[in-house]
């Protein structure tokens, strides 16, 4: 059984405002699991919804944000539960401590008037109870040594240390508690390149070694080359293409993939690289049918009309596209109907 | 002898932090010198990580701000001595910058085209409107846009590949000789992050403009620059023809730095483990050379004198490895 199985999800932004209906479709029917011990990449351009996607398998959904359809399932140590169904006490007991998280943009995630070890000591103090000062400091400075950051930190404030210190930082806070599985959302943007480097091989080593589930997001397709075991493609709040990494890279079918991966320079190789033409849709009103068909070169009347299946293309390859297969996804209007009931 | 576009002797740019008695001095750019030819277009580039300096570079040869020392000399003319209006008009009607942020470049209660107008307008390029109207007509179309596509539009219209297409057609309408672009695609969608690469690579080739691309990111600086200077807290340490320093790299900062690059190809995966500084801002106020620190080959000498610069299999590097005679063989990392 997978760790995580996430069913038909469907999560929009839905807003009022002055008698103005507007509905973004940041995560629209996705369907799709996470084995143990695996690391999954989750590509995708700025405003497709891969963040709220996180939000919502976190179960931080705030309005606007509302969850129309779906399960997000969790299955580890004998648990077994549907996240979305979970009240307020029981999200705590899972949150961080089994299910982490690791926020996107470090320089604003640690609050800025609390040393490093206050910060350390809320975390702790919500999850275990009843221990000793002397045994939670001991927890927090192993911690610290094990991912081979400097002792200083834990008494710095977050303005005293520089970017990349910050983020391992946060890395090092949302892996403490040694959860099963870790949400990482743009782990690397924004960090020099030798940096980043250090950051993701910090990441690999807190995986191989506590052998936990992660999910990366980011929209560096050379990070999740490093990285990631599979790769799922997100487009437009649409998961287009899931495969293994080295089928991704090598033989992409979705033509969006398809692109996105034509398009990375590389040192050592000067060809020409063409990127998509049009611009990215948006998600308050995106395009019928396929919504990449604007931009695809091989767009087809059905394309125009209906939102192409997510099917297997084989075992461990999935891709939602005509060129495949002509089934037809249902669901959409389910969904559409129940939004304003 | 052919005149040089674009001259830069020895600048330096020291910045004062924190108060007259307390302070400190930070050395943002040290002692830097390079040539644009101009006859024959190209793409230079000057890469490094945050903090090098190479934003600074960029603001002092458009004039916005003051060298501590040293000279940006552009056709002969002295642009940091420039006092009337009418000349900095003409240096700022060739020398066109184009910014990061594409969202915060363009006022979001503006309409996109006012800005294209405004150009226009304050550089007295033509006196009708329709004049005008022709002008960015045609700036518009070099970039691959048309001027109904964004005219009476607010900047939330357009996506980010878009407005950084008009911030390009805004800096062409004066027909300058060199553009200075500051991380032009660091924020536009990775679907559309090599047309505006490409773009470079267009107006290069077709419209002989010169290029001087600011970037963190060596991947599309290898793609499309003809020269590379790779910056290290202040110091070019190494510059020359982009194949030579990317792929056959000397400085130890350099070999580190390209072998860092993530490589989108997941064969080509990190093997060894590298050690992070923790101490990145004490590297500027550091005597001898700014790598010591980190550096596999670090000698007494480079803690103490700061390294020179020597000429070596064609291009510029700044490392005391290759100051004496006699070491000649590539080191590895």
């Amino acid at each position: 059984m997978p760790l995580l199985e996430v069913k038909e999800l469907s999560a929009y932004y839905i807003t009022h405002v002055y008698g103005v209906e507007r509905d973004v479709k940041a995560v629209d029917n996705i369907t799709f699991s996470l084995e143990e011990n695996e690391i999954m990449g989750l590509a995708g351009e700025s405003g497709c919804g891969k963040s709220t996607l996180l939000k919502v398998l976190l179960s931080m959904i705030k309005p606007p944000l509302r969850v129309l359809a779906g399960e997000v399932n969790y299955s580890y140590d004998n648990k077994h539960f549907n996240l979305l169904t979970l009240d307020k006490k029981q999200l705590r007991e899972v949150q961080w401590e089994d299910i982490s998280y690791i926020p996107q943009g470090s320089m604003s995630t640690l609050n800025p008037v609390r040393k490093i070890r206050k910060t350390f000591e809320d975390v702790i103090k919500a999850h275990k109870t009843a221990e000793e000062k002397e045994e939670y400091e001991k927890l927090m400075e192993e911690h610290i040594k094990y991912l081979g950051l400097p002792l200083e930190v834990l008494d710095s404030y977050p303005h005293q240390l520089s970017g990349g210190m910050r983020q391992r930082t946060t890395i090092a806070l949302a892996t403490i508690l040694k959860p099963k599985i870790i949400f990482a959302d743009e782990p690397t943007t924004a960090l020099d390149v030798i940096v980043q480097r250090g950051v993701i091989q910090m990441l690999k080593k807190l995986h191989k070694e506590q052998e936990n589930t992660m999910l990366i997001v980011t929209h560096d397709m050379a990070v999740h080359a490093n990285v990631a075991d599979r790769i799922a493609v997100m487009y437009a709040g649409k998961l287009v293409e899931i495969a293994k990494k080295e089928t991704l890279f090598t033989n992409p079918k979705h033509p969006y993939s398809q692109f996105l991966i034509r398009s990375l320079p590389k040192i050592g190789d000067k060809r020409q690289r063409i990127s998509a033409p049009g611009n990215p849709p948006s998600l308050a009103n995106p395009p019928s049918g396929c919504r990449f068909h604007p931009r695809c070169p091989y767009a087809k009347d059905i394309c125009r009309e209906h939102i192409p299946k997510f099917i297997n293309y084989d075992k461990s390859h999935q891709v939602a596209c005509f060129l495949y297969s002509d089934e037809i996804e249902e669901g959409e209007k389910i969904v559409s109907e129940s939004i304003r009931s | 002898m052919s005149q040089n576009l674009l001259e830069v002797k020895n600048l330096v740019k020291v910045f004062n932090i924190g108060g007259r008695i307390f302070g400190s001095k930070l050395k943002a750019v040290n002692n830097i010198s390079f040539n644009i030819k101009g006859d024959n277009p190209e793409i230079l580039a000057f890469a490094g990580e945050t903090g090098s300096g190479k934003t600074t570079v960029a603001r002092m040869i458009l004039g916005l701000e003051t060298p501590t020392s040293g000279e940006v000399i552009y056709k002969g003319n002295n642009i940091t001595h420039i006092k009337k209006r009418n000349e900095l008009m003409e240096y700022m009607k060739e020398v066109q910058p184009i910014f990061q942020n594409p969202f915060e470049t363009f006022n979001p209660l503006k309409k996109v085209d006012s800005y294209l107008y405004e150009t226009a307008r304050n550089y007295n390029l033509a006196n009708t409107k329709n004049e005008i109207s022709k002008i960015i007509e045609n700036s518009l179309k070099s970039v691959g846009l048309t001027l109904a596509e964004i005219e009476g539009r607010y900047p939330n219209e357009l996506s980010g590949g878009q407005l950084q297409r008009v911030s390009v057609a805004r800096a062409l309408i004066t027909k300058p000789a060199l553009l200075i672009a500051d991380e032009p695609v660091s924020m536009v969608d990775a679907s559309l992050r090599m047309s505006i690469v490409n773009l470079f690579n267009e107006l290069k080739v077709k419209y002989n403009v010169n290029v001087l691309y600011i970037t963190h990111d060596l991947a599309t600086a290898y793609y499309i620059s003809d020269r590379i200077a790779i910056m290290l807290r202040g110091d070019v340490v190494e510059f020359g023809d982009v194949d030579k320093v990317m792929l056959l790299p000397l400085h130890p900062y350099t070999q580190m730095l390209i072998e860092s690059v993530p490589q989108p190809d997941p064969e080509g995966t990190w093997k060894e483990e590298i050690k992070l500084s923790s101490l990145e801002v004490k590297e500027f106020s550091r005597l001898g050379c700014k790598f010591c620190e980190r550096c596999p080959y670090s000698m007494k000498v480079c803690k103490e004198v700061e390294p020179p610069i020597v000429f070596k299999e064609g291009r510029e590097v700044k490392c005391h490895l290759y100051a004496k005679e006699g070491v000649t063989t590539k080191v590895k990392i």
